[in-house]
C-alpha cells in the first residue's frame, strides 16, 4: 500500500481505538511533533463524522416517508385497526427474515416460476425474497422493506381452476428500487433496444402449499411504489425472462396515479379568490359557517333564473337571457357535495380540489355535473369527457389533467347511484330555500320601510302641530300681558284671519298684534310705547344654555323645556354640546333631560329655569318604567304623553336608521362578493344581467 | 416505543426504528415553527438538523438524558430555529425562548457550529463519483461484512474493497483541504 494510504489506515484504527497500546502511543507521539498528520486527522474525523451524516439524513428521510405513509394507512378509515396489525406482524415476520438473510446463502427457488416455467433470471437468484403470510377473505396491505405498499383484496387471488383462494397464502415480493439493488441484481433497466429511466422493479408471486396462484383480474393488485418526484409518463412494464438471465421489459402500460380521499372538510371548494377577499374585506374567514352561508346564498340567481327563463318564454317565445348555468357553478350544487356524503369518494381529493378550482372559472356546471354523476369512474376518465364540453384555454387546462392518469376511489355503483339522486334533490330543495329565506327577508324589509315612512310623517304632523299650539300659546300669554301694559281692557285673542280683516282700521291693535307677534317669533325682548295711551309695555326674552356632564358619551341626549303656563314642551336644539333657548319672563319653566346609553336611560329634572347658563348637569340612571313614572309626574298632565311619544319616535328611529344602514351595507357588500363568484366575460361585461341584480 | 429503547437502538446503529418513532415529534415542531415565522420546509430541515444532533449526543460516551427525550428533541429544534432566525435578522418574539439551561446551550452552541464544519465534508462526499460514495457509505454505514460489500459493488476481493474503500478516503480529504485552504489565506 502506499505511504498515503498507509497513514489513512492507521488514523482510521486510531479513530475506532484499533490500536494496540503502544502502537497507540507512537501515534500520539508523532501526532505531537508533526502538524500534517494533526491535519490529516482532523480532516479525515470530518470526512467520516461527514459520512455518517449523509447516511443518517437518508435513514431520516425514509423515517419521514414512512411516517407520513403510516400517518395516511392510519386516515384510511374502518379498515385502519386491522391494517396495522397486519403491518406490525409483517414487519415483525420481516424483521426476523432480515436476521436470517445475512446468511449468505439465499433459500432455494422453487420448481416453477410464476408462469409455471422452469426459466430464472439472474433477478431471481440475486435478490432475497421477502416472504408474508397472509389470509385470504379479507383486505390486507403490506409494506415491503424498500418501502413499496401492496393492498390485496379479500379476493386477489384464484386458484389453477379460477375459484377465489382461501385460508393462508404466503406472498413472495422481491424488489430493487435503488441503481444499485437494480444493479447487484443484474437487472436492466432496457426495453428492446431502448433504455428506459425505472423508478424501481419489483417481481410479485403468490402460492398456496407450493400451488401457483393467479392474480384475480377481476379485483387485481394495487400497489405504491415510495418515489421523491412523479415524473410525467412513467409506464407499468411486465418482465420477460431471457435465456441468458437478463429480464426484458415488455408490454408497457401507463400507471394510474391513484387517489388518496383526505377528509371532504378540510378541502376548498369555494370559487377561486373568494376566501382571499374576504380576507381583504377584514372578514373572519375562518368562520366556515359565516363563509359557507354568505357563498351557497348566492344560489338563489339560478332559481330565479330559472322562473325568468319560463316567464320570458311565455311572454316572448324564447329565452331572452344569457344562461346563466354557463357563467357560474350554482353555489347549492357546491353545498350538495362539500359535506360528509361525499367522504371517501373521487370528490373528496386534493386532485377534484384542483379541478373544481378551474371548473368555477369556466362557469360551466355541466362539467361540474360530470364529476359528480361518474363517480365510480376514474378522474382522467371525467377529464376527458369535461373536456368535450370546453374551448380555448380551458380545454388544454383539462387535456392536461386527463394526461395524468389520475385514478378512481372505489365505490359501489348502488351508493353512486344513490348520491346523484342525493345531488339533484339536494341542490334543487336547497336553491328554493335560499330564495324563500331571501324573497321572506327583503319583503319584511319592505314592509318596515313603509311603516318607517309612515311613523315619519306622523312625527313631522305632529311637531309642526305642537311648534303651532306653543306658539299660538304663548303669543297669547304675551299679548294679554302686553294689552295690561298698555293700559287695555280688550280681551287677548289670536291674530285669526277673520278678526284681523274685521279689524285693520283699528292701528293701534294691529300694532301691537303685529309687534308681539314678531317677537313671539323672534323670541326678541319686546318694548312698545302707545301714542295713544302714553303708556309702555315690554316683555323680556332671555338667553338660557345646558351643559351636561360628558354630553358625547351618551348615544342619544333629549334636553326638554316645559313651559309650566303652557300645554306644550320644547325640545332644544344643541351645537357644540350645548343647548341654548331664550326664556320668556312671563313663563315659569321646567327642565327635564332625557339620556341613553344603549338601552339604559338616565334623567335629570330641575324646576325654576333661570335665564343663565347652567353647566355641570349630572344625569342619573334610572329604569325604563321608572323613567316613565317620572316624565308622568313632571309632565303635568299634558306634557308627558306628547314627550313619551316624542321620545319613543327617536328611539324608534334610530334602530330604523340603523337598520337602513344595514341593509344598505348588506346590498352593498352582497355586490361586492358576486363580482368575486361570477367570473366576468370580456370587457368588464357580467356574464349574467338579469332579474334584479342589486339584491 | 420508550425512550430507554430508542437510546439503544441509535447506540447499536439500528437507527430506522428510533428514528421512526422520533418522527411522531415532528408535528409539535412543525406546529412551533409556524406559529414563529416558518413554513413547512423550514420545519423539516430543522427538525432533520436536530435528528443528527440528538443522535450524535446520544452516541457520546457521557450523554445522560435528564429529560424526556420528546422534550429534549423539542428544545433543540427550539433553540435551531431561533438561532435560524437570528440568521435572517427576524425580530424575536419576546417568550420565545428555547427552554434549555445555559451549559446545554453553550454545548448546543459548539455542536451547531461543528455541525456547519461537517456540511463542507458532506459536500465533498456528495460531489464524490457516485461508486466511491457508494463504497464509503456502505464501509462506515450499512454494518455489512467486508465480504458482502466486495460483492455487492462487485469487486473480485476483499482486499481490493478495502483499497478502494482507502482511495475514495484520500480524495475526499484532499478535496475538503482544497476546500478549506482558500479560506485560511484570507484569515
Amino acid at each position: 500500500m502506499r505511504n498515503e494510504l498507509e497513514q489513512i489506515s492507521i488514523i482510521e484504527k486510531y479513530l475506532n481505538n484499533e490500536l494496540s497500546a503502544e502502537e497507540k502511543a507512537a501515534f500520539e507521539k508523532n501526532l505531537q511533533a508533526d502538524p500534517q498528520l494533526q491535519e490529516a486527522l482532523t480532516l479525515q474525523q470530518e470526512i467520516m463524522k461527514g459520512i455518517d451524516n449523509l447516511s443518517m439524513k437518508q435513514k431520516i428521510h425514509w423515517a419521514k416517508k414512512r411516517y407520513y405513509r403510516n400517518r395516511n394507512i392510519t386516515r384510511w378509515g374502518l379498515t385502519s385497526l386491522i391494517v396495522i396489525a397486519v403491518v406490525t406482524a409483517i414487519i415483525i415476520y420481516s424483521g426476523k427474515n432480515k436476521s436470517q438473510s445475512s446468511i449468505k446463502e439465499l433459500p432455494a427457488l422453487p420448481a416453477f416460476n410464476e408462469q409455471h416455467r422452469n426459466e430464472w433470471a439472474d433477478a431471481d437468484k440475486k435478490i432475497p425474497p421477502q416472504k408474508f403470510l397472509i389470509t385470504m377473505g379479507r383486505d390486507t396491505i403490506v409494506e415491503t422493506k424498500a418501502g413499496m405498499i401492496i393492498q390485496v383484496p379479500a379476493n386477489g387471488f384464484l386458484t389453477g381452476d379460477k375459484q377465489p383462494v382461501t385460508g393462508q397464502i404466503e406472498l413472495t415480493i422481491k424488489e430493487a428500487m435503488d441503481a444499485a439493488g437494480i444493479i447487484s441484481a443484474g437487472l436492466s433497466s432496457t426495453s428492446g433496444d431502448q433504455l428506459l429511466e425505472s423508478a424501481g422493479m419489483f417481481l410479485i408471486d403468490a402460492r398456496q402449499n407450493e400451488n401457483i396462484l393467479a392474480v384475480n383480474p377481476v379485483a387485481g393488485l394495487y400497489l405504491e411504489l415510495p418515489t421523491d418526484t412523479i415524473h410525467p409518463g412513467m409506464k407499468l412494464f411486465s418482465g420477460k425472462r431471457m435465456t441468458d438471465g437478463r429480464i426484458d421489459w415488455v408490454a408497457p402500460q401507463p400507471l394510474e396515479r391513484t387517489l388518496t380521499p383526505v377528509d371532504i372538510n378540510q378541502l376548498n371548494f369555494y370559487p377561486p379568490r373568494y376566501l382571499d377577499s374576504l380576507a381583504k374585506w377584514g372578514y373572519n374567514t375562518n368562520n366556515k359557517k359565516f363563509t359557507d352561508s354568505l357563498y351557497y346564498s348566492y344560489s338563489h340567481f339560478f332559481r330565479e333564473y330559472e322562473t325568468a327563463v319560463e316567464e320570458s318564454r311565455e311572454s316572448y317565445g324564447a329565452n331572452s337571457y344569457n344562461n346563466i348555468n354557463e357563467c357560474a357553478i350554482n353555489p347549492a350544487k357546491i353545498k350538495a357535495i362539500w359535506g360528509e356524503k361525499y367522504q371517501n369518494t373521487l370528490l373528496a381529493t386534493r386532485e377534484f380540489e384542483e379541478r373544481l378550482n378551474q371548473i368555477h372559472q369556466t362557469g360551466k356546471n355541466v362539467v361540474l355535473d360530470l364529476y359528480v354523476n361518474n363517480l365510480d369512474k376514474t378522474l382522467s376518465e371525467i377529464d376527458s369527457m369535461a373536456v368535450k364540453n370546453l374551448k380555448g384555454a380551458f380545454k388544454q387546462r383539462f387535456l392536461a389533467f386527463a394526461a395524468r392518469h389520475d385514478g378512481a376511489i372505489k365505490i359501489n355503483s348502488a351508493l353512486t347511484q344513490k348520491l346523484r339522486q342525493y345531488y339533484d334533490t339536494k341542490t334543487k330543495t336547497f336553491m328554493d330555500a335560499v330564495a324563500q329565506t331571501r324573497r321572506a327577508f327583503w319583503e319584511k324589509q319592505e314592509h318596515l320601510d313603509k311603516e318607517a315612512n309612515q311613523k315619519q310623517t306622523a312625527h313631522t304632523m305632529d311637531s309642526l302641530k305642537r311648534i303651532a299650539d306653543r306658539f299660538n300659546e304663548e303669543l297669547q300669554l304675551n299679548l294679554k300681558r302686553t294689552y295690561s301694559q298698555l293700559g287695555y281692557n280688550s280681551p287677548p285673542r289670536l291674530p285669526g284671519a277673520n278678526v284681523y280683516k274685521a279689524r285693520i282700521t283699528a292701528t293701534g291693535w294691529y300694532n301691537v298684534d303685529r309687534i308681539v307677534t314678531e317677537a313671539t317669533i323672534t323670541r326678541t325682548t319686546l318694548n312698545i310705547s302707545d301714542a295713544a295711551t302714553g303708556k309702555n309695555a315690554s316683555i323680556r326674552y332671555e338667553p338660557v344654555s345646558f351643559a351636561v356632564n360628558n354630553a358625547p358619551q351618551y348615544d342619544d341626549l333629549y334636553i326638554y323645556l316645559l313651559p309650566e303656563k303652557l300645554n306644550s314642551f320644547i325640545r332644544l336644539p344643541v351645537a357644540n354640546d350645548k343647548y341654548t333657548e331664550r326664556l320668556n319672563e312671563l313663563i315659569k319653566y321646567k327642565l327635564v333631560c332625557v339620556g341613553y346609553k344603549g338601552e339604559q336611560a338616565f334623567y335629570y329634572m330641575q324646576p325654576g329655569i333661570e335665564p343663565k347658563a347652567y353647566t355641570n348637569i349630572e344625569l342619573q340612571s334610572v329604569s325604563a318604567s321608572e323613567l316613565n313614572r317620572l316624565l308622568n309626574r313632571e309632565g303635568n298632565g299634558r306634557h308627558e304623553a306628547g314627550i313619551q311619544k316624542d321620545l319613543a319616535f327617536y328611539l324608534y328611529y334610530k334602530k330604523e336608521s340603523q337598520r337602513q344602514k344595514h341593509n344598505l351595507e348588506l346590498l352593498e357588500f352582497t355586490w361586492k362578493v358576486q363580482t368575486i363568484i361570477w367570473y366576468y366575460r370580456g370587457e368588464g361585461v357580467p356574464c349574467c344581467c338579469f332579474g334584479d341584480s342589486y339584491k | 416505543m420508550q425512550d430507554q429503547k430508542i437510546i439503544e437502538l441509535i447506540r447499536s446503529n439500528k437507527n430506522d426504528q428510533a428514528l421512526l418513532a422520533l418522527y411522531k415529534n415532528f408535528p409539535a415542531v412543525k406546529k412551533m415553527i409556524r406559529l414563529n415565522s416558518g413554513n413547512a420546509a423550514d420545519a423539516e430541515d430543522i427538525f432533520q438538523e436536530a435528528l443528527i444532533i440528538l443522535c450524535r449526543k446520544i452516541k457520546e460516551t457521557g450523554f445522560v438524558l435528564n429529560a424526556q427525550l420528546s422534550t429534549y428533541l423539542f428544545s433543540v429544534c427550539r433553540f435551531l430555529w431561533k438561532d435560524e432566525l437570528k440568521k435572517r435578522k427576524h425580530r424575536l418574539v419576546n417568550d420565545f425562548e428555547a427552554g434549555i439551561d445555559q451549559l446545554e446551550e453553550l454545548q448546543l452552541k459548539d455542536q451547531v457550529a461543528e455541525e456547519e464544519r461537517i456540511k463542507l465534508a458532506e459536500r465533498v462526499i456528495g460531489d464524490l463519483g457516485d461508486r466511491c460514495r457508494e463504497v464509503l457509505l456502505l464501509f462506515y454505514n450499512s454494518g455489512l461484512k467486508l465480504k458482502d460489500i466486495a460483492t455487492k459493488m462487485g469487486y473480485s476481493s476483499e482486499n481490493t474493497a478495502k483499497n478502494q474503500k482507502y482511495k475514495c478516503l484520500e480524495a475526499a480529504k484532499n478535496r475538503l483541504k482544497e476546500m478549506k485552504r482558500p479560506r485560511e489565506t484570507f484569515h
